[in-house]
């Protein structure tokens, strides 16, 4: 049976007003185990209940609207280390931990896990993989799925899963780790997590480099694929969004700025600082902050646009050769830009609240253009009045009816976060 | 001459200790780092027609069953649908496709396809469903787990003729490629432009993409770079029911489930891939080679623990035991010393302001163990010729084993990295046990081990000790914390551990996944799940493909 409601041991803070959310809050279960979490989804399955996973619930609201009511199923309590091989760089935790936590565990031996989404202190890594969310440091260090080598799920019918393992290769059956990140709880509620991690970079830097307009931004970029330099991070910001992230640390706004990230030993970031100031077109403007400096403009670009629902924010995927074609066509009176330059990832939030039909008029512009390309556009923050009408995960995509037979295959009652995610029940 | 097949009845066992028949002995010593398929004569002299092979592992649940007359319709619906030029049915031309780099089970298939384009593997697929005969897909055959084994029989689609790099656009950072496409054509297409196609298995002169995707390959340089699905954007594939499904794309992401990230990996059962979109990386801006000397191999092994503990993350470190580096030495006259114990390629890469003081941290890791640095290779670009030197030793080093046996068993485990020490010293027993020569050369940063089991395969006995050597050596990598398989796959000769690795429920988990793109398990059937655990085979346990 699933129980009425379960008390969780500690407050909890969430980032987002779940009362936006009712339906997925008629029971809340707090499991203190594993098995206790896969009995629950069990129950709920018998019962053909629906199970909304929730970890820190910084992504509370990312998706479409759940299509039933049902147990918000939290994952605070499984928060232990399971295994930590120190020497081995590889650790294993419980799925709701959360990543400022496990980040200070690895610290401790100068590790660290190369995953930088927002919400650090809050997002719990079950959550983190589930949406799989990223930071400005992907430049590097690629997709958090790339750093998970082991999981562990309870799937819809409450059967703890196992993919992968504690080793840093391994091709042992299929690849439930990538599956299961980036689905969005919808196949399974996360247990478990075995991550391989990286020494700690000894130093840090970040050039802000100002450009006049979006054509001095585009030979900066292409500019860049081919350095000498091997930047960590490259984001772009339009004016608005640069003064946001600059002015508490001093620097100059310009019509595009360009923060490029490094992360390397001290004298690996002392060359690079160098080359860079070489490197950019002579319309530009460049200033370095180093090490400390560095840190509030590191921070500011990991935080993103965060979840304020009511300024809608656009996820347009692009090539990486059409990034500032594309922003040369957005209209920054109506949106900010913040885009992960070197991997065609453009976030843009609208300035003030905006009607659905204007933001939607203005994103059918960039829609077609980058869908010709091979992207997509999706709005992983909007009002929730929006999502009934608008597809919030974009245009289907020929391998949406494999995606709905693994859904079914793994959650063959369609029990887990239903109406979220890709329309799957 | 490698590959080249001749008739030579013998006895050979499969791993179940099941009696079978050698035909191809010579192929014993294929192995997949050296084996080209290009350098089999296409029309081998034809021995008397004789009755087809025993088939492998008869008796298995599951086998499928070829009809003969469905079979005979299907290659003439075949011969019709692509041209006579691109099948092959006569037994001795075959032959070359009864196996892989795993080479102690064998089975012909009864028909083996090439073909050309997309539409080719399409229409060949439907003739297939149409038949109900199973078809199973193959690169060059370089894998050592049999993933590529005709279990049963049926139609071997191979992949060798679909090899254009149809696209490279460097300022995107991807590459799109056909399947048949060698891993190393691509890394010299890119020669000079910056960027490099990461992956690079040691078998790369001769494994295809279209392979290393459905294996998920690695090789040295994955240490830093990672393996070959860290580096696939996007595939098309051609579905066991003929339709064809594009996944992922040249952006860095879709929407929806990471449909890319599952399917490498798949070991052809979700499907046939045609086309692979890569990621291009940067190449970097400098490096340093180096050759570090042991005495031991204890020491080789506690040097590479050290430097992973050490927070240094080279982008290669290569071991090779003192069997390994007299054969190599024997055969390229790099330079090795033979008299030492191990030795171990370091590799560093990075801005070149950097790797000075990695380049000390290494070196002082390296004495603190008792060794010695040899060879200092700094470099700019990978064409420097010592470099080039030095990793063709290394990638060819399978190829030299063949000064010491005529045939030899490679198996490709995994351990956490720290356990390198236990698991090295383990092998060493194990071969003292069985009165086996195991030489070691391997992937010693990401804990990737390929004992190479040496044995007469005239003698059956020796065959089955190799077999139960291999067996031990696989069974302590999973009590080490580790796997069975780091770059290889499970295809048939591991299907016996997975229930060792993965409960009953992740196993059901995993078939149920299969068996959404491959309901009738008609594409690569009993490969890397043990049969039984889907849901066509848990409803009619009878249930044959053809039947």
């Amino acid at each position: 049976m699933v129980p009425a409601a379960t008390d969780t041991t500690e407050p909890r803070q969430h980032t987002t007003d779940t009362t936006q959310m009712p339906s997925t809050e008629e029971v809340l279960a707090a499991p203190s185990g594993v098995d206790e979490l896969a009995n629950l989804v069990a129950s709920c399955a018998e019962e053909s209940r629906a199970v909304f996973p929730a970890g820190g619930a910084t992504a509370w609201t990312y998706g479409g609207i759940p299509s039933r009511s049902g147990v918000r199923l939290e994952t605070n309590q499984l928060d232990k280390v399971i295994d930590y091989p120190v020497d081995d760089m590889t650790i294993t935790v419980e799925s709701g931990m959360t990543l400022g936590r496990l980040q200070s565990i690895l610290a401790e031996n100068n590790q660290y896990l190369p995953i930088d989404p927002p919400n650090a202190g809050t997002a719990t890594l079950g959550g983190i993989m589930a949406t799989g969310w990223t930071g400005p440091r992907r430049q590097a260090n690629l997709k958090p799925r790339d750093q998970v080598i082991g999981i562990a799920f309870v799937d819809g019918l409450g059967r703890l899963i196992r993919g992968g393992g504690r080793v840093v290769k391994n091709v042992a059956g299929y690849d439930f780790p990538k599956l299961l990140t980036g689905s969005m709880g919808a196949l399974g509620v996360i247990t478990e997590l075995t991550f391989k991690v990286r020494p700690r970079p000894e130093s840090t830097a970040i050039a802000w480099i100002g450009l006049p307009d979006a054509q001095s931004l585009a030979s900066l970029l292409d500019q860049l694929n081919l350095s000498e330099t091997r930047p960590t991070a490259i984001e772009v910001l339009d004016r608005t969004r640069a003064e946001a992230i600059g002015k508490p640390s001093g620097l100059n706004p310009s019509a595009w700025v360009a923060a490029v990230g490094f992360d390397e030993s001290a004298k690996a970031v002392a060359w690079q600082c160098d080359k860079i100031r070489e490197e950019v077109p002579k319309s530009s403007t460049c200033e370095i902050l180093r090490d400390d400096a560095s840190q509030p403009v590191w921070s500011a670009l990991t935080e993103g646009f965060g979840s304020d629902d009511s300024r809608p924010v656009a996820r347009v995927v692009t090539r990486p050769g059409r990034v500032a074609e594309l922003l040369d066509q957005i209209d920054t009176a109506l949106w900010s830009v913040q885009a992960h330059g070197g991997q065609g990832i453009v976030s843009l939030q609208a300035r003030e609240s905006i009607a659905c039909e204007t933001a939607l008029a203005e994103a059918s512009e960039w829609q077609d253009k980058v869908e010709a390309w091979g992207g997509s556009v999706v709005w992983p923050v909007c009002p929730e009045a929006w999502k009934a009408d608008y597809p919030v995960w974009g245009k289907h995509r020929p391998e949406r009816d494999l995606m709905a037979g693994i859904k079914r295959a793994l959650d063959p009652k369609g029990i887990l976060n239903p109406g979220r995610f890709l329309g799957l029940s | 001459m490698e590959g080249h097949c001749r008739d030579r009845p013998g006895i050979r066992y499969d791993v179940r200790g099941r009696h079978i028949a050698v035909r191809n002995a010579a192929s014993f010593r294929r192995h997949p780092e050296t084996f080209d398929p290009r350098s089999i004569p296409m029309s081998i002299a034809h021995a008397p027609e004789t009755s087809s092979s025993p088939a492998l592992a008869t008796g298995h649940a599951g086998v499928p069953h070829v009809d003969p007359a469905a079979l005979s319709a299907l290659i003439d619906a075949l011969r019709h649908a692509i041209g006579d030029e691109n099948l092959i049915t006569h037994r001795d031309e075959r032959i070359v496709y009864e196996c892989d780099g795993y080479v102690i089970e064998k089975n012909l298939p009864d028909v083996v396809v090439f073909p050309t384009c997309r539409d080719h593997v399409v229409e060949i697929v439907k003739l297939c469903n149409k038949y109900a005969i199973p078809f199973v897909p193959r690169g060059a055959g370089t894998s050592l787990a049999g993933g590529t084994l005709a279990v049963g029989g049926g139609v071997m689609i191979a992949l060798t003729r679909m090899k254009r790099i149809l696209e490279i656009n460097h300022r995107d950072r991807y590459a799109v490629v056909e399947p048949g496409v060698v891993n190393v054509w691509l890394t010299r297409a890119l020669g000079g432009s910056g960027f490099h196609y990461a992956p690079d298995p040691s078998s790369q002169t001769a494994c295809t993409i279209g392979g290393n995707v459905a294996t998920n390959s690695g090789g040295p340089h994955t240490l830093k770079y990672g393996v070959t699905v860290n580096h696939v954007l996007g595939v098309e594939m051609v579905m066991p029911d003929g339709s064809i499904v594009e996944f992922g794309g040249p952006c860095e992401e879709t929407p929806g489930l990471d449909m890319t990230g599952l399917i490498v990996g798949h070991e052809g059962t979700f499907g046939i891939v045609t086309k692979a979109i890569v990621r291009l990386t940067r190449d970097p801006e400098a490096g340093r080679t180096f050759l570090g000397v042991f005495d031991s191999i204890e020491s080789c092994t506690r040097t590479v623990s050290d430097i992973i503990a050490a927070g240094i993350v080279p982008a290669a470190l290569e071991m090779l035991d003192n069997l390994m580096i007299r054969a190599v030495e024997e055969a390229f006259h790099f330079g090795f010393p033979t008299d030492a114990g191990a030795v171990l390629i370091i590799e560093t890469d990075g801005v070149e302001a950097g790797l000075e003081d990695q380049a000390a941290a290494i070196e002082t890791v390296v004495l603190k163990n008792g060794g010695s640095v040899q060879k200092k290779i700094p470099w700019r670009t990978r064409k420097e010729p010592e470099y080039m030197a030095i990793w063709k030793s290394r990638k060819s080093a399978f190829g030299a084993i063949g000064r010491l046996s005529p045939t030899f068993c490679t198996q490709d485990g995994v351990v956490p990295r720290t356990k390198l020490p236990h698991i090295l010293h383990f092998i060493q027993k194990t071969g003292e046990k069985y009165g086996i020569r195991i030489a070691n050369v391997f992937h010693a940063g990401d804990g990737n081990i390929h004992p190479i089991l040496m044995f007469d395969e005239t003698k059956p006995e020796q065959v089955k000790t190799v077999l139960a050597a291999s067996h031990e050596i696989l069974s302590e990598c999973i009590a080490s914390g580790g796997s069975v398989t780091g770059e290889h796959g499970i295809g048939v000769e591991k299907m016996e551990f997975m229930d060792k690795l993965f409960s009953p429920e992740s196993l059901e988990a995993m078939a149920s996944v299969r068996d959404v793109f491959n309901p009738e398990n008609r594409c690569s059937p009993l490969k890397l799940i043990p049969y039984g655990c889907g849901c066509l085979e848990k409803a009619h346990p009878g249930h044959h493909a053809g039947a």
